[in-house]
């Protein structure tokens, strides 16, 4: 059982740990983007546009510099929370901040709804489990718990 | 005397020098003589953008090639967003590319394959000054007779350079329960109004293979958004049920040199407005609707919208700053009219106010649109003018359109025999998983029409059961073309003698028969029959089936008989 201070100085930790983990996140997805084949603007059009429509859409969106600015352009907008406007199909052309808007609603009330589920399922199988160590109880306690683990949220809802 | 090993080391060595002599003469006569067929890439679309049967054509068309016996055609193929990529930067050699138009007008065949400009973003590489000034002409006047000069000389001029070889149009098709009638395979605009069911006077409901992209007129560049659109939103002029005659729609008339409502420099064009319009909620639809709502539609400039067609197509400008005269947007919405001031002449403006691009939506009141960004397509949020409105909403999966009870103009069409529009009260599209399902449905019944995408195998069998199902399957005109295109600065295609060649040996008959199941009609120009001034340039000089002699003789001409060993599989600028 960790000691209060110590519990203090990982949550701490955790904290100030996420600013760096969000950051290597941010560069992964800006990476990946930036490799795989295609251009989203000759994508968007498919040869639709004449050239100079594109490229000043290319120039307008910041892709014709070169990937370091890009890189910078983008962290910065995101810290700033500036999201732009979304290419995809389902929500092009709308403001991300403003699409994130109206889903957050229903995500605070869902990640609310699971997390109270999850608490009162987890600390109540632990509790069990803990007064019953060893016993079968506690094992299909763990079973439970790593089951439930290995399980893809995605699928399993 | 030598010893006998002796003897039989000079006799071994011996034989082995000769067969190295022998195997090095051999080698070097097979790797150095002259390849017998030369080879080129042949790249297509290989996700299904359009269509499955993508491979077949392009191995039709590479069988085509190869029957001059002088050239071997190596297929490739990559998923559409890095074949646009590729070809937009100038990659792909030589490839099958297609085209649907924006505004229907010649021009919209002509500038974008022709221009230097258009061009460049597809992949032809091709420019020809003398053409830039043909098409600068042919689009900044209105005179038919002078058009129809300038378009003669634009497609000579065509079938001469090559940049393109024109292969099919492409025929709409429609499968729907006898007993609806007003069904019209309009060439631009697909309107359910029109039509009347008397299976269910008051519900009509349709299947298709295609999704919603977007219902804001400012964003929407795809056929079925726009075909939605169309039902939903009126523009200031509108197309005839049956042909692509203009009708006046939100402006009372259609702007000519003649009546004075379009100055003769073709730059000032006034449209007068019918009165008393609201949009479906009931909020004022008038001029200052309609000038801020082209305003938005080109300020919000949104990635992949049509907003260009306004702004640069249309001459209108791209900014609202008076700072920069020569792209300030200049628009008088005036209390019974809307005037546009153009940069450039430009003799189709009306065509592009008949674009669903330049659709008024609300800008004041509770469903004023968004104007920084693309509205959403929701239900409740998407509000037009035209005759019918959005009652129901599931995206990727269906939607439903209900008369407009405060619709304006429901005597629009009178002129042509529709004394008041929507004629059906409700039509229920549902967006189907696969062409299977599609047809599978309308042999059940469980729709009373199918409306893009049959597979071509499913349209012949429909049209064989049709009376015994109690179905017709209807066959139009559609502007849809499809063509190959050559990159014609990179080589060996800088030769016109080799397109020439190629272009005698294409062979449309088995494209059509073998693949299409003669469900599509041969292309001999770029600007397809069903427009104005489409002239059979390559049918003229190339003939109306493979002429593999001459093809022959211009290969021969290029040259066949030394080295061809070029790498061009894919150029890298």
């Amino acid at each position: 059982m960790p000691r209060r201070g110590s519990l203090l100085a990982y949550g701490l930790t955790r904290l100030i740990l996420a600013f760096p983990m969000l950051l290597i996140l941010l560069t992964v997805v800006f990476t990946v983007l930036r490799i795989i084949p295609g251009d989203p603007i000759y994508a968007l059009y498919g040869g639709r546009a004449p050239l100079s429509v594109i490229m000043a859409l290319r120039h307008q969106l910041g892709l014709d510099k070169p990937y370091w600015q890009q890189y910078l352009t983008y962290i910065v907008q995101i810290f700033s929370g500036n999201f732009g406007v979304s290419l995809g199909a389902h929500y092009g052309g709308q403001s991300v901040i403003a699409v994130i808007e109206q889903k957050l609603p229903a995500t605070i009330e869902l990640s609310i709804g699971s997390m109270l589920v999850a608490s009162t399922i987890g600390i109540s199988v632990g509790l069990i489990s803990g007064i019953n160590r060893d016993k079968v109880v506690d094992v299909v306690g763990r079973l439970y718990g790593t089951t439930i683990f290995v399980i893809p949220v995605f699928w399993l809802g | 005397m030598p010893s006998l090993w002796q003897r039989q080391k000079k006799v071994i060595i011996a034989i082995v020098v000769i067969a190295i002599l022998a195997v090095g003469a051999v080698s070097a006569a097979l790797l150095l003589r002259p390849p017998s067929q030369f080879t080129i890439p042949l790249w297509y679309n290989s996700d299904g953008h359009y269509g499955d049967t993508e491979p077949t054509v392009a191995q039709v068309i590479a069988s085509a090639i190869e029957r001059t016996g002088k050239i071997n055609v190596q297929l490739k193929s990559e998923p559409w967003a890095q074949y646009t990529t590729d070809f937009g930067n100038g990659n792909l050699p030589f490839f099958l590319l297609g085209w649907y138009p924006d505004y229907f007008d010649a021009d919209d065949y002509a500038s974008p394959f022709l221009g230097t400009a258009g061009a460049a973003s597809l992949g032809s590489q091709y420019s020809n000054s003398t053409m830039d000034n043909w098409l600068a002409w042919e689009a900044g006047n209105s005179s038919s007779t002078v058009r129809s000069q300038l378009f003669t000389q634009i497609q000579t001029q065509l079938a001469n350079d090559v940049p393109y070889i024109p292969l099919w149009e492409g025929k709409a098709n429609i499968v729907y329960k006898n007993g609806i009638n007003g069904v019209f395979l309009h060439p631009v605009a697909f309107r359910y109004f029109f039509m009347s069911n008397t299976n269910n006077p008051n519900t009509l409901n349709v299947g298709t293979t295609d999704r919603i992209k977007s219902l804001d007129p400012a964003y929407a560049y795809d056929y079925f958004s726009i075909e939605i659109i169309n039902q939903i939103f009126d523009t200031l002029l509108v197309y005839s049920p049956t042909n692509t005659t203009l009708l006046p729609g939100i402006a009372s008339m259609i702007p000519t040199v003649a009546n004075g409502l379009v100055s003769p420099d073709l730059k000032t064009w006034t449209y007068p407005l019918q009165s008393g319009m609201t949009f479906s909620d009931g909020s004022a639809l008038n001029s200052t609707v309609i000038k801020k709502s082209i305003i938005r539609a080109i300020t919000l400039n949104l990635p992949g919208s049509a907003s260009f067609l306004l702004s640069q197509v249309g001459e209108l400008g791209n900014t609202t700053s008076t700072a920069k005269p020569a792209y300030t947007i200049n628009i008088d919405a005036n209390p019974t009219n809307v005037t546009f001031h153009l940069h450039q002449p430009v003799g189709f403006f009306n065509q592009l106010m008949a674009f669903s691009v330049s659709a008024p939506v609300p800008i004041y009141g509770t469903n004023a649109y968004n104007m920084t960004g693309a509205q959403p397509t929701q239900l409740n949020k998407v509000v037009g003018s035209g005759p019918y409105k959005l009652t129901a909403y599931t995206q990727d999966q269906s939607l439903t359109l209900a008369k407009n009870p405060s619709y304006y103009g429901p005597t629009i069409y009178s002129t042509s025999g529709f004394a008041s529009v929507p004629i059906i009260g409700t039509v229920n599209i549902k967006s189907e998983s696969t062409a299977t399902q599609l047809k599978n449905d309308i042999v059940a019944g469980a729709i009373d029409m199918a409306y893009r995408t049959l597979n071509p195998q499913d349209i012949t069998s429909l049209q064989i059961q049709a009376s015994s199902l109690g179905l017709k399957v209807d066959f139009g005109a559609s502007p849809q073309i499809r063509y190959l295109v050559f990159n014609v600065k990179t080589a060996p295609f800088n030769n016109v003698l080799l397109r020439r060649a190629i272009a005698y040996a294409v062979d449309r008959s088995l494209i059509i028969n073998n693949v299409f199941n003669s469900q599509v009609d041969p292309l001999w120009t770029m600007i397809p029959t069903v427009m104005n001034y489409s002239i059979p340039v390559f049918q003229l000089i190339y003939g109306s089936v493979p002429n593999l002699t001459q093809a022959g003789n211009l290969l021969s001409q290029y040259g066949l008989s030394i080295f061809q060993t070029l790498d061009i599989s894919k150029n890298h600028l």
